[in-house]
């Protein structure tokens, strides 16, 4: 029930700021809620695209959640998926004339890859060196931008060294408008069922299963694990991998579900979004879900009232929705943190 | 040594210097949170507001040194607050950080597009009147040694040296950053010692963004460029001691000197060297042996 009116609280919160705003920048808030209702769930294309904004934000939150769960930061899935997003992006287009089902089934095997591959950065060096994992995937993220920037100047010099070459059409993912006319025109794609059908598997995975029960044991107390001679660093070690690989999965969305290529700047953001999404929610999936949704509504809405009121002010509403909404879960609760070092 | 020779290990010298100004002054605001036993993320949205306050005063037609003090300011207030959702709220320091981060980067933009029509930049700043751009031998020297920003860094250097060793709110800093309970005991505000210590941290990264802003005569968006980030690596590096921060951060400044000159040779290889800084600071973590030098109260609230 509080989890529930938090929620209503980070709804009505966002409202009220988002009518200060239309006030402070001049417009009217009646103009300024048309126009974001116009151009979200007022037509079928707005409702599309808030899927479609959701659908990364949704693979980064799940993501971080799994290394939250053992009680990891991973502020890196932003990085992940960046340069699984590149990977995806220029092996897509050697896959001309292979079946579909097989391109998608290798590429999202490769995202897993990716992304795990990534996070295996930061996870060593937390569990080898014991440097805390904030800091090192923070930095990982600055380092992932004029990493890929290198990679695309080195190899596609061709499109100018800024995006991978057009990815054939036989891999692109089908958008959800081919079954449903309501959606038409929207970016959202199958990749969101792959995204929702994670759910059920995280819920039995956190619920029902010795790994999962033994990940939420270690997130609690790390110490007790170690002295019941369960193997933490591993645990930890597999935590941040699956972290990274599921954040991966995004670029399943952007690169062949919405492009047809990779650019620099395609899906930035989505990976913080996530991870404000996966704080905000704390233990329950559903809150997950819900916050997402949220999101990836004010992503969409901050294009339609751009017009009106700077979208970037929509940012701002984010920070204050995952403050207030943590603020009211922590109330009276005594907060579990590690040293930073 | 012929004349030119010496002529560019001046100016590179005074590039170095000049470039460590950010550095320096994010990572000692970062020392004063973190001695006091807060995890500090937002170093990076410090240095932004401070840059943001500032360019955007001057370029209003402020003087130079009201828009530094305003800057001040409004950081100490933002650090004052965010020490309260710590400490109070109770909202873990990683996610009050990140969250702070996020605010900061969403309100420039938009002040920016409301203010000056552009989310991108503001227009060109005048700063401190009378230090001159100059292309010469010893202008980029001139434009360290006559910003006002490098000596009120430096002072505060000493300052925080003197503070943590003799005064009574710098050892009340350093024992509630070492064992709240203890402090709490013998009669320490834990809260406010803390609210006090962040707040003085905020205010001291935030000259660090003024620095940078006055520095490039223009306010960008996203200025502050992770230097943030690498300030908190130098923190740790240091192991929280103030005498090794100094250092850490020029050789940080000379990694990025070096970036920047090599720029201009082509666009893959300045992407390269773009990600130097982050693969050194990636390393020297890993290499890092001493750990167990941090706050023993870090992240115990009350």
């Amino acid at each position: 029930m509080k989890r529930f009116s938090s929620l209503v609280v980070a709804l009505l919160l966002s409202l009220v700021v988002l009518n200060l705003f239309s006030f402070a920048f001049g417009a009217a808030s009646s103009t300024t809620l048309r126009a974001l209702f116009a151009g979200t769930f007022g037509s079928g294309y707005g409702t599309g695209q808030i899927l479609f904004k959701a659908t990364p934000i949704l693979f980064s939150a799940l993501g971080a959640r799994l290394a939250m769960r053992a009680g990891l930061f991973n502020i890196g899935v932003e990085g992940q998926l960046l340069f699984t997003s590149f990977v995806v992006g220029s092996l897509g287009t050697f896959l001309g004339g292979v079946p579909s089902a097989l391109t998608w089934a290798l590429l999202i095997a490769v995202s897993l890859a990716a992304g795990a591959i990534w996070a295996l950065i930061p996870a060593s060096l937390r569990i080898f060196s014991g440097a805390h994992e904030v800091l090192t995937t923070l930095i990982m993220n600055r380092l992932s931008e004029p990493l890929v920037g290198f990679l695309l100047a080195a190899f596609y010099l061709t499109t100018g060294g800024i995006r991978t070459g057009d990815i054939p059409a036989n891999v692109l993912l089908p958008k959800l408008d081919r079954w449903f006319e309501l959606f038409r025109g929207s970016a959202v794609n199958v990749s969101i069922v792959l995204a929702l059908l994670l759910f059920p598997l995280f819920h039995f995975l956190e619920t029902r299963t010795l790994f999962g029960r033994t990940l939420a044991l270690i997130g609690s107390n790390p110490d007790a694990c170690k002295h019941a001679r369960i193997p933490v660093k591993r645990f930890m070690l597999i935590a941040m991998l699956a972290s990274g690989a599921i954040a991966g999965l995004g670029a399943m969305s952007t690169v062949i579900g919405y492009k047809g290529y990779f650019e620099q700047g395609l899906g930035a953001g989505s990976g913080f979004l996530g991870i404000a999404v996966a704080l905000a929610a704390g233990e329950s999936l559903f809150s997950l879900l819900f916050l997402a949704l949220l999101f990836g509504f004010f992503e969409q809405g901050g294009l339609a009232i751009n017009a009106h009121v700077p979208r970037e002010g929509l940012l701002m509403i984010e920070a204050i929705v995952l403050v207030v909404v943590v603020m009211r879960e922590a109330k009276g609760r005594n907060p579990q943190v590690g040293v930073l070092s | 040594m012929n004349w030119l020779s010496a002529a560019v290990v001046i100016s590179t010298f005074a590039t170095v210097l000049r470039v460590s100004v950010p550095y320096a002054a994010a990572a000692l605001g970062g020392l004063w949170c973190e001695k006091s036993g807060i995890m500090m993320i937002g170093l990076e949205g410090f240095l932004l507001l401070g840059a943001f306050v500032a360019a955007t005063a001057n370029a209003l037609g402020c003087p130079a040194l009201l828009a530094l003090l305003l800057a001040v300011a409004t950081c100490a207030g933002a650090g004052a607050l965010l020490a309260w959702l710590v400490e109070r709220a109770r909202v873990h320091a990683v996610i009050a950080g990140l969250a702070f981060n996020l605010f900061v980067f969403g309100f420039s933009r938009a002040m920016l597009r409301t203010l000056f029509g552009s989310t991108s930049n503001s227009p060109p700043l005048s700063g401190f009147e009378g230090i001159s751009l100059g292309g010469s031998t010893f202008g980029p020297l001139l434009r360290f040694f006559l910003a006002p920003t490098t000596w009120i860094v430096s002072t505060l250097f000493v300052a925080t040296l003197f503070a943590f060793r003799k005064t009574r709110l710098g050892l009340s800093v350093r024992a509630v950053g070492e064992n709240p309970k203890a402090a709490f005991v013998i009669g320490v505000n834990v809260v406010r010692t803390r609210i006090v210590s962040c707040s003085i941290g905020g205010a001291i990264a935030g000259l660090g963004g003024i620095a940078l802003a006055f520095d490039q005569r223009q306010f960008q968006s996203g200025m502050s460029a992770g230097r943030g980030f690498i300030a908190l690596a130098i923190v740790i590096l240091s192991g929280w001691r103030i005498e090794r921060i100094l250092p850490i951060a020029i050789t940080f400044a000379l990694l990025d000197t070096i970036q920047l000159s090599l720029q201009n040779v082509s666009r893959g290889a300045s992407q390269l060297f773009q990600a130097a800084p982050y693969l050194v600071t990636l390393l020297a973590l890993a290499l890092m042996r001493s750990r167990n030098a941090a706050p023993k109260g870090m992240g115990v609230t009350l």
